[in-house]
């Protein structure tokens, strides 16, 4: 074979890889937007479904039951009397009590007094368990080793986490839910100096 | 030759093989992205509400507050035109309610003085070197029968246009760091850039609306589905635009209140907005 032959042989080869390199991106191309199309179908599909599911199929608890109300005013008498280790144990055994007795606890009472009823997949769950246990916690020591300043910068925090959850930075007082209302008077108790 | 014939076709193979080129971000380079906000800035030029040196300040004051807290560019330029339209001085007479540039409430300024490094525990040193004055507060004087523009403002104010921004952005660094660590503890999959996004709601109507939000989709979609949304820009627009879909999920929280509805209305014009301002050509 010649020089002049093997050069020619050489091109055409190049040009058919480069065809074949052509075909390849355009499929990938194809692939992709195809993928797109449909992926863009089935989240519309999804979002009208979801769009058109019964809003009474939708499990949360909307009114707070007499159970709940009863046990949260139960903590309040405690609260009242300045005993930090007999309010969490009652919490506790009241939170068992609700879960035993299969009540649906309404969801912002499950957020900040019975935890223990959350979906431990929920992102409520992960925000008591990084927000406001560690908050309380904080309270608590203060309020065990009797540190006037640091019980109320431990309130105070632990109030600005439950504002700023509920109401953003430009959300009023007002605005807060009942059950976080209820939960800052129960703890202010043992916030407040001279408790 | 036999040589050059093998080059030829392993650097086509790697180029039929070649990896698929990084996503460019979802914000554009520089805010505002669409131009009628530049027309909106120059109406507020033209009628002295902010002129073209407090307007120079401000930028120069969002782009070293968004360096040092590594939040884009867009997002704070984009938040704080949407919150006040720049106007530090809003509200400075009212005792209660949302002031100045980031629409702050005492509440909000609370969490910046005494709560901040419990989010994002470097932000503390951020505003150090930021050289914020703290604790910020929303100390003003004002001469008898003055104009509020005429007022004095000590530089730890949040009237003070440096401080307004500095405690605004770290306020949103806060809520992005917050929604990071729970999704990550309950394992959801997340975009940094959309994660924006929902910091942007969470400013806006604290992290309980997101956490309401997500806890709809996933009773009616699923958690792969909760996921799909977190990593896609155009979707999440799509469900944080849709009044219906806020709506559903706000019952939760205002159930059959005014609120339920007028919040929705609110944010999904805010996203709106947002979206407009803040991404980029292409971007969703």
């Amino acid at each position: 074979m010649t020089d002049t032959k093997l050069i020619r042989a050489i091109i055409l080869l190049v040009v058919i890889l480069f065809m074949i390199a052509g075909w390849h991106a355009y499929r990938r191309g194809l692939d992709s937007s195809s993928e797109v199309a449909a992926k863009k179908l089935s989240d519309t599909k999804m979002l009208s479904q979801i769009e058109k599911s019964d809003p009474e199929q939708d499990e949360v608890a909307l009114a707070e039951t007499r159970e709940e109300r009863e046990a949260i005013s139960k903590l309040g008498e405690l609260a009242s009397k300045g005993d930090w280790n007999r309010l969490q144990l009652e919490r506790q055994r009241l939170a068992e009590q609700l879960k035993e007795a299969k009540i649906q606890v309404h969801p912002d009472n499950q957020v900040y007094f019975f935890h223990e009823t959350l979906n431990k997949e929920g992102l409520e769950k992960v925000f008591y368990e990084s927000d406001l246990k560690p908050g309380l916690e904080r309270l608590g020591n203060a309020f065990a080793n009797g540190e006037e300043e640091e019980k109320q910068d431990a309130y105070d925090a632990l109030k600005s986490r439950v504002q700023s959850y509920e109401l953003g930075a430009s959300g009023e007082d007002q605005d807060l839910s009942e059950s976080a209302q209820r939960f800052l008077k129960i703890y202010s108790k043992f916030g407040e100096n001279g408790h | 030759m036999r040589f050059l014939a093998t080059l030829l076709i392993l650097s086509l193979t790697a180029c039929l093989e070649k990896a698929p080129p990084e996503k460019p971000s979802l914000f554009g380079s520089r805010a505002p992205v669409h131009p009628r906000f530049k027309d909106e800035l120059k109406y507020l030029a033209t009628t002295g509400i902010l002129s073209a040196n407090d307007l120079q300040g401000l930028e120069s004051s969002i782009s070293n507050s968004a360096q040092a807290f590594s939040v884009p560019q867009p997002v704070v330029w984009c938040l704080l035109f949407q919150e006040s339209r720049f106007d530090r001085l809003k509200n400075i007479l009212e005792t209660q309610g949302a002031r100045g540039l980031g629409q702050f409430t005492p509440n909000a300024l609370a969490e910046i003085n005494k709560d901040t490094g419990f989010f994002h525990s470097k932000t503390p040193q951020i505003l150090a070197s930021l050289k914020q004055a703290m604790p910020i507060t929303f100390e003003y004087k004002l001469a008898k029968r003055s104009a509020p523009n005429k007022a004095k403002i000590p530089d730890r104010s949040y009237f003070q246009e440096r401080s307004g921004v500095n405690a605004s952005t770290a306020y949103l660094m806060n809520r992005y760091s917050q929604l990071k660590r729970h999704l990550d503890r309950a394992g959801v999959q997340y975009n940094t850039d959309v994660l924006w996004i929902y910091a942007i709601a969470a400013y806006n109507k604290g992290a309980r609306t997101i956490h309401m939000l997500l806890r709809f989709q996933l009773r009616h979609g699923g958690r792969e589905w909760v996921s799909r949304i977190m990593t896609d820009p155009e979707l999440t627009f799509r469900i944080l635009q849709d009044e219906l879909f806020l709506s559903r999920s706000f019952k939760y929280i205002w159930q059959g209140s005014k609120r339920q509805k007028l919040y929705a209305r609110e944010l999904s014009l805010h996203m709106k907005s947002f979206q407009e301002c803040a991404i980029r050509e292409g971007g969703v």
